[in-house]
């Protein structure tokens, strides 16, 4: 009882010179305090799509009418699709553009909230030459995003001009690179699960205007752009055996890559100065990573081991590679120099991870992992920290990166035999997972840089 | 001759024996076997453990417990005797409750002992619990919906139109009095929000608010309540006829302690050192204009900006940048919309920065467009606001 009541008074005295020391130090601080302005810190947002307006471009021109319509429908389908914006309906406008040159009545579009605005004008000529001049707004600043611009082209690349609109207004708003003038080859199936038919087809990145590559007489396998876009490299199956095939988008003309005999190669990809192909190589029961120039020349041995080690991505610096293997006892993901060397090994969680991709921004890699008997497409930093997983499914795999690194497409395939293919993209923060529209079941996607 | 083969044959064995006997091959610590005490239960008991919990039998049987008034015994009033033995569970329980507590609930949890008095700490409790916000908790996780908030927001219907505040629909009423027409006007609601981003693989690691768990169950509560009444009606019946009325049902003791009646002397030195030194703080000058602003102030300004700060569209850059911005306030509350600045900017190039500018100065304008709730008298102390926007926890939502 006395030592309790020593202890509670040595306490109390304790706590007595403690909150006097305190304050003696408050007055001063408040009084700097006082001094300066006000500080606060905000560390919680919210995050939901950006309200837009995007009003029906002006026709300028009487026959560009239709054309000022579907550009604007494209623009606004290409902005509310990254899912980082919604899309006022026009019926809630309080006032019309009619014209593009007037000046714009801010306090109308802070009034139904729209935070930004495009307005266009159209002007098609007698050629069928079209014009199209845009401008962004910032509306809670009164001022407008970037100068105002235009891009002219032939009537039948109205959705090029179109996409090339949203992606201005897209790096405006974002302060990022957008990704809407963008190509996507993949592979096309037809036919049921045992008897399927593929061939290797390009589309826009919305799925709009396909046109095949190949046809379907043999099995062909991982289409991957070149860094410039015009060339594709992909696994064929022609000669009955897997080899990697170089094909010219333009001409249509592919050629083999000249790869010793007997041996299978597959999973190729292009460096990212576009003059070298790494890919997989079994020889000998055996699987290693090589590269090559592609206009042909001497193969560079890069891994050494008896397990199997496939599926290599470059960095965007071209200085390291990486890879699947599972020289561990199970497939995990490493980094090694491009020039080969020693491997570091990235992944460290429960499951197998494969198909890495490094993203074109080189912070994140992106990859395939399977773990209790699904799929996931995740994402992890180089050093293979901060791994988030964005989806799980029965089947999901092949990722691919946007050009702007932040959106990925990948396959994703139901289960039994009714279950087909098809194409998804997903935001990298897990957002906004949609389905890429095809016509009939596609899988194996890669995602061209933005066109030029 | 054979004497040695006998001595060696002799010590052999004895060697083996002890060997074998005497725990040189037993280690020396051997490892304890752990047990553990399990108790059998028949196999009736584990169904019956096992088993859906049957609904509550309020009906027909009382159970063997001797209710109080058919009893005989109760000539040799034993007021104190413990509790279980007085606990009336009158068989005609249902007749009574119906004219006196008519707001039981018909699915009475059984097992309520009305011998239990509450405790008087306990409705206050409930009555903080029943004086908190209503926190719509319908579903235990999170739903993938476009929103991300700090505060959660769950609509129950098909999306109605958002608006700032929830607001009930009114529809034109065919039989509504004409007098009373209000005008027409949609349902609205907060916009349907999480506290996460949902993705598909993700487990969605909480649930969609927290609120504060009741002391008790309100139903618990309410039927130990009408139980309570109920033991004292037929308390007071079986008194009337018989003399020695069993009284302990009917005084629940009310001798719990004060909670933090008595003073803490600790405390209470504390209080009086604060007192003290704020007493001196007030004293001395200061180059101060008007009261500090109040952490709540603060908070307050905190949360009107942060409202308005959507982060869903920016660059992942700008994500990684920690911007601070200067804003001056006129004495309505309102910015002034010129005067926002970029004065700082940490962890990001130029071009995340402006973009992270951009953003933050869109939520300080429209969420500062009717004016931020700020002390008018306080106004030199908010004339001017640095507000640092730090986008750090809202990159893995």
């Amino acid at each position: 009882m006395t030592l309790f009541s020593a202890a509670s008074r040595l306490t109390s005295g304790l706590l007595l010179g403690l909150s006097l020391a305190v304050l003696g130090h408050a007055p001063a601080a408040l009084a700097q305090e006082a001094n300066g302005p006000l500080r606060i810190t905000i560390d919680q947002g919210v995050i939901e799509p950006v309200p837009l307006a995007i009003p029906d471009f002006i026709a300028e021109t009487p026959q560009a009418a239709e054309m000022a319509r579907m550009i604007s429908e494209v623009v606004a389908s290409d902005l509310v699709g990254t899912g980082l914006f919604r899309e006022i309906p026009p019926s809630a406008f309080v006032s019309q553009i009619t014209n593009f040159a007037s000046p714009v009545q801010y306090s109308d579009w802070k009034a139904i909230n729209a935070q930004g605005l495009v307005t266009g004008a159209v002007t098609q000529d007698a050629s069928g030459r079209l014009n199209v001049k845009f401008r962004v707004f910032d509306v809670f600043s009164d001022a407008p995003l970037g100068e105002g611009l235009q891009f002219g082209g032939s009537t039948t690349s109205w959705r090029r001009i179109a996409h090339k609109v949203a992606d201005v207004v897209y790096s405006r708003i974002t302060g990022e690179g957008a990704y809407f003038d963008s190509r996507v080859v993949f592979v096309a199936e037809s036919g049921p699960k045992d008897a399927r038919l593929k061939r290797l087809a390009v589309m826009d990145y919305d799925g709009e205007n396909v046109q095949y590559l190949t046809g379907d007489q043999s099995i062909v396998l991982a289409p991957r752009f070149s860094p410039s876009g015009d060339r594709v490299l992909y696994t064929s199956y022609e000669t009955g055996f897997p080899q990697i095939m170089l094909l010219d988008v333009a001409t249509v003309s592919r050629t083999p890559l000249a790869v010793p005999a007997e041996s299978m190669t597959f999973a190729p990809r292009f460096s990212p100065d576009g003059t070298t192909v790494v890919f997989s190589l079994t020889q000998g029961g055996n699987t290693d990573i090589y590269s090559m120039p592609v206009m042909g020349g001497g193969m560079t041995r890069l891994t050494n081991t008896p397990s199997i080690e496939t599926a290599p991505s470059f960095s965007p610096d071209g200085s390291r590679i990486v890879f699947e293997s599972d020289r561990s006892g199970s497939q995990q993901l490493y980094i090694m120099p491009a020039n080969g060397g020693e491997a570091t090994r990235i992944s460290f969680g429960d499951g197998r991870y494969g198909t890495p991709v490094w993203s074109p921004r080189g912070d994140l890699v992106a990859f395939t992992k399977q773990a209790n008997g699904r799929f996931h497409i995740g994402v992890m930093r180089t050093d293979g920290s901060e791994e988030r997983l964005l989806t799980a499914s029965f089947l999901d795999e092949g990722p691919t990166w946007s050009p702007n690194g932040r959106v990925i497409m990948f396959t994703r395939e139901g289960a039994g035999a009714g279950g087909e293919a098809a194409l998804y993209s997903v935001d990298i923060s897990g957002r906004n997972l949609r389905r890429v529209t095809t016509q009939g079941a596609a899988s194996d996607p890669a995602w061209s840089p933005l066109l030029q | 001759m054979n004497t040695g083969q006998y001595i060696s044959g002799a010590a052999h064995g004895g060697l083996i024996l002890w060997a074998l006997l005497g725990g040189i091959f037993v280690r020396p610590n051997d490892i304890a076997m752990p047990s553990q005490e399990v108790s059998l239960i028949s196999g009736a008991e584990f169904a019956a453990l096992t088993a859906p919990r049957e609904a509550p039998e309020v009906t027909t049987t009382p159970p063997a417990p001797q209710p109080p008034a058919s009893d005989p015994t109760p000539q040799t009033p034993t007021p104190d005797a413990p509790a279980p033995t007085p606990v009336p569970v009158p068989e005609p329980t249902p007749a009574p409750e119906a004219e006196t507590v008519p707001a039981v609930p018909q699915a009475l949890p059984t097992p309520v002992d009305p011998a239990i008095p509450e405790s008087p700490a306990e409705p206050s409790f409930e009555e903080q619990g029943a004086n908190a916000p209503a926190i719509p908790n319908r579903e235990p996780t999170p739903r993938p919906v476009n929103r991300v908030a700090p505060e959660a927001v769950i609509n129950p219907e098909p999306t109605p139109e958002i608006a700032d505040t929830a607001q009930a629909e009114v529809a034109p009423d065919a039989q509504a009095p004409v007098e009373t027409v209000k005008p027409e006007q949609a349902a609205a609601a907060p916009e349907e929000a999480t506290t996460e981003i949902v993705t598909e693989a993700e487990t969605p690691n909480g649930m969609a608010s927290s609120p504060r768990p009741q002391s008790r169950p309100p139903s618990i509560a309410r039927a130990a309540q009408a139980a309570k009444e109920a033991a004292e009606a037929a308390a007071q019946a079986a008194a009337t006829p018989d003399e020695p009325a069993p009284q302990t049902p009917a005084t629940p003791a009310p001798a719990t302690p004060a909670p933090a009646a008595e003073p803490d002397s600790v405390a209470d030195d504390v209080f009086a050192a604060i007192a003290a030194a704020q007493g001196e703080t007030a004293a001395a000058p200061t180059t101060r204009t008007g009261p500090p602003m109040t952490s709540g102030e603060r908070d307050a300004l905190r949360v009107a900006v942060a409202q308005c700060w959507n982060v869903g569209a920016m660059s992942s850059e700008a994500m990684r940048t920690v911007i601070t911005v200067e804003v001056k306030m006129s004495q309505d509350g309102k910015p002034d919309a010129g005067s926002i600045r970029l004065i700082g900017q940490q962890g990001g190039d130029n071009a995340a920065a402006q973009a992270g500018f951009e953003v933050a100065r869109r939520a300080i304008i429209r969420c500062g467009a009717n004016g931020f709730n700020l002390p008018v008298e306080k106004y030199d102390q908010w004339r001017t606001i640095e507000m640092t926007f730090d986008p750090e926890q809202m990159r893995y939502k």
